[in-house]
């Protein structure tokens, strides 16, 4: 069991549903979905993809501009709202610079730079352009640099890219560090930016849908591709406050397949038990699940096995790739905070785009957003690799 | 300050196949002598796996395969933690190649290899190990940063955890002073309580300075200067000393990890 509770001090999130952490809220609640027909860069592509609007027009301060990359560009527009800025200052002031950890995940980090780099080589030498810098924006530590650069935080730090759960295992990573007493605050978080690898990469292993895509549905066929940046500010939990804190995580692997989870859900069922299991809930005490929902036929089918196994029958539960798209790496975060704003503003959100829930799949899906009282939330997230993390918020135990 | 227990190692670079070849070395009773890596296929895995394997992810699960070599603990219990600066960019340069042509032909073994926690995967798989797995990088700090990893798992959630530090040398095209040009992976298994097997205590602190010196070995020293990975070189040479001493392993902003070595 967690020996104290970790409360989110401020967050923000901004993904193609708009900046800041409150248009994400609007959009859930007033069915007003993210996707769009594939327009990014010269990808030519039947698919649906969450774009964020303005990410081109963001500029990098000049003393920081070694980073420039679509990615970076994502995580300082993000990190702009919700005066989340502030609040790590304030936490900066409280607690000492080099007294806060930065944990945050990303998958593909900023390879866009890559492929522009690539499609600029001189066409005698094959030399790549003078502006490409590999260092500072495709190696996976490049947005954990910018960021510990930007808001001056000098305590441990790493980037986790572990595919599609690497912005939730941030959380556990960031725990234990502060248990050991490495740290006294941590800014979690992660950004993953659109790029020709991945809409390709996935489009090559036949896992992109040409329609938004639809989890739970049984007519999915794949998913649909997003961006997305987010993070949140974790301290200790103090007695009286009435922050939402993480209550629980669980890790595990796979060993079953790189690009395929296991049928029966084995690593994900581990998982959700061991966030169980550290929160000291049951499964009772979940109100609400936050799938990790993918809409690819494999994806769901041991998604759902693994939530017959914990629950048996589960409480509301839904995805919102349907909304947001996949955002890989930033899918984690994403998640958690959308879990946050459930308990904060008292809904659970629905499963845009899906209209058939699969017969063959646990019966009781959310379809539509609908308001309703959420104290506790499970938040799954499941990689490439055979990465898995589950997550549990919740206002602390009194 | 809190402390863990080594229990095992490897290593792999070129003239270092294993870590008794790379501790001689260390202390200086064997000359260095460069020699190319042979060639490593884990018996433990499905054909279909081993064939698509990369050099980078060979390189990872080599010496990890050393380090759990004695079958105590059991591979599948123990949690593992990979952490490398680069990646593979061979990988990402076949992508980012095949995307400057017309028809974008990339490989879906490529795209499937492309992600960062592979090497984790191909061996979760061949362990038929379910405990938790993390791939990170932190740039100068990856060695510091993977062992604080390493140390706070088995701290917090006390299960035996494996590091494994590697970095695979840039494909020509991205060569720059900022990539390596020689291949290094280690491997160390810790526990948070002492076993009969244990090596050394090792107490792990942040501090305000950085390394202060280098390796004895002027050619391991190379190694360590041009390969991220290899800055574990520091630790590893407190095991081949076998004495009670310290290492700084460099993190950010002249900050380091300090590292008290004490025999077991």
């Amino acid at each position: 069991m967690l020996k104290r509770n970790l409360s989110l001090k401020a967050y923000t999130l901004t993904n193609s549903l708009g900046h800041g952490e409150m248009a994400t809220v609007s959009a859930l609640r007033e069915q007003r979905g993210g996707l769009r027909k594939c327009d990014f860069d010269t990808a030519e592509l039947d698919t649906w993809i969450g774009r964020v609007d303005g990410v081109e027009d963001i500029t990098l301060p000049q003393s920081l501009r070694r980073f420039d990359c679509r990615n970076n560009r994502l995580a300082l527009l993000a990190l702009e709202q919700d005066a989340f800025t502030d609040a790590v200052s304030s936490c900066r002031r409280r607690h000492g610079a080099a007294r806060i950890g930065i944990f945050l995940g990303t998958s593909t980090s900023g390879i866009h730079a890559t492929e522009l780099a690539y499609r600029a080589r001189e066409p005698e030498t094959g030399r790549l352009p003078a502006w490409f810098d590999l260092q500072n924006t495709q190696l996976i530590f490049s947005v954990v640099d910018f960021v510990r650069e930007l808001l001056d935080i000098r305590g441990p730090t790493q980037a986790v890219s572990t595919a599609c759960s690497s912005s939730a295992k941030v959380f556990a990573s960031a725990c234990r560090h502060m248990q050991a007493g490495l740290c006294d605050a941590a800014l979690v978080g992660g950004v993953d930016s659109l790029s020709l690898t991945t809409l390709y990469g996935f489009n090559a292993l036949q896992l992109v849908s040409t329609r938004p895509c639809r989890p739970w549905d049984q007519e999915r066929d794949g998913i649909s591709i997003g961006e997305a940046a987010g993070f949140a500010l974790l301290e200790w939990d103090t007695a009286g406050s009435d922050d939402i804190a993480l209550l629980g995580y669980g890790e595990s692997s796979d060993a079953h397949q790189i690009a395929t989870p296991h049928p029966k859900g084995t690593g994900a069922a581990l998982s959700m038990q061991l966030a169980l299991h550290k929160s000291a809930l049951g499964g009772r005490d979940i109100d609400y699940i936050n799938l990790h929902g993918t809409a690819t036929s494999t994806n769901d089918a041991s998604e759902n096995a693994a939530l017959h196994r914990v629950f048996g029958i589960p409480p509301a539960f839904s995805s919102t790739k349907g909304w947001t798209g996949h955002t890989l790496g930033a899918a984690g975060i994403t998640e958690a905070i959308i879990s946050c704003q459930a308990i904060t503003h008292g809904f659970v959100p629905g499963t845009m785009n899906t209209r058939q829930p699969d017969k063959s799949l646990s019966d009781g899906i959310v379809l539509d957003t609908r308001d309703q009282e959420v104290g506790t939330v499970l938040s799954n997230s499941f990689g490439f690799g055979g990465s898995n993390c589950s997550l549990i918020f919740g206002r602390p135990h009194r | 300050m809190n402390s863990v227990y080594l229990q095992a190692v490897g290593v792999v670079a070129p003239g270092l196949p294993d870590w008794p070849a790379c501790r001689d070395v260390l202390c200086g009773r064997a000359v260095y002598k460069p020699a190319p890596i042979a060639r490593f296929s884990p018996t433990s895995l499905p054909v279909n796996e081993r064939r698509r394997m990369t050099p980078t992810i060979r390189l990872a699960l080599q010496a990890a395969t050393e380090a759990m070599q004695s079958g105590t603990p059991d591979p599948a219990t123990v949690a593992t933690v990979f952490a490398t600066c680069n990646g593979d960019l061979e990988i990402s340069d076949r992508i980012c190649d095949a995307l400057s042509l017309h028809e974008r032909p990339v490989s879906p073994t490529d795209f499937h290899n492309s992600v960062h926690n592979a090497p984790a995967g191909y061996w979760t798989i061949g362990s038929q190990c379910h405990r938790p797995s993390t791939s990170l990088s932190a740039g100068v700090s990856t060695v510091a940063a993977g062992l604080l990893e390493a140390v706070t798992q088995a701290w917090c959630d006390d299960h035996p955890v494996e590091l494994i530090v590697y970095d695979q040398p840039a494909p020509p095209v991205l060569i720059s002073r900022h990539t390596n040009t020689t291949p290094f992976a280690a491997a160390l298994l810790i526990q948070r309580r002492q076993v009969a097997e244990s090596l050394a205590e090792l107490r792990v602190a942040p501090v305000r300075r950085s390394v202060t010196r280098g390796l004895q070995s002027a050619e391991l020293e190379a190694i360590r200067l041009n390969n991220p990975a290899a800055q574990v070189l520091l630790l590893l040479e407190l095991l081949a000393m076998n004495t009670v001493a310290d290492c700084v392993l460099p993190c950010p902003d002249s900050g380091g990890l300090l590292v008290e070595y004490s025999p077991c």
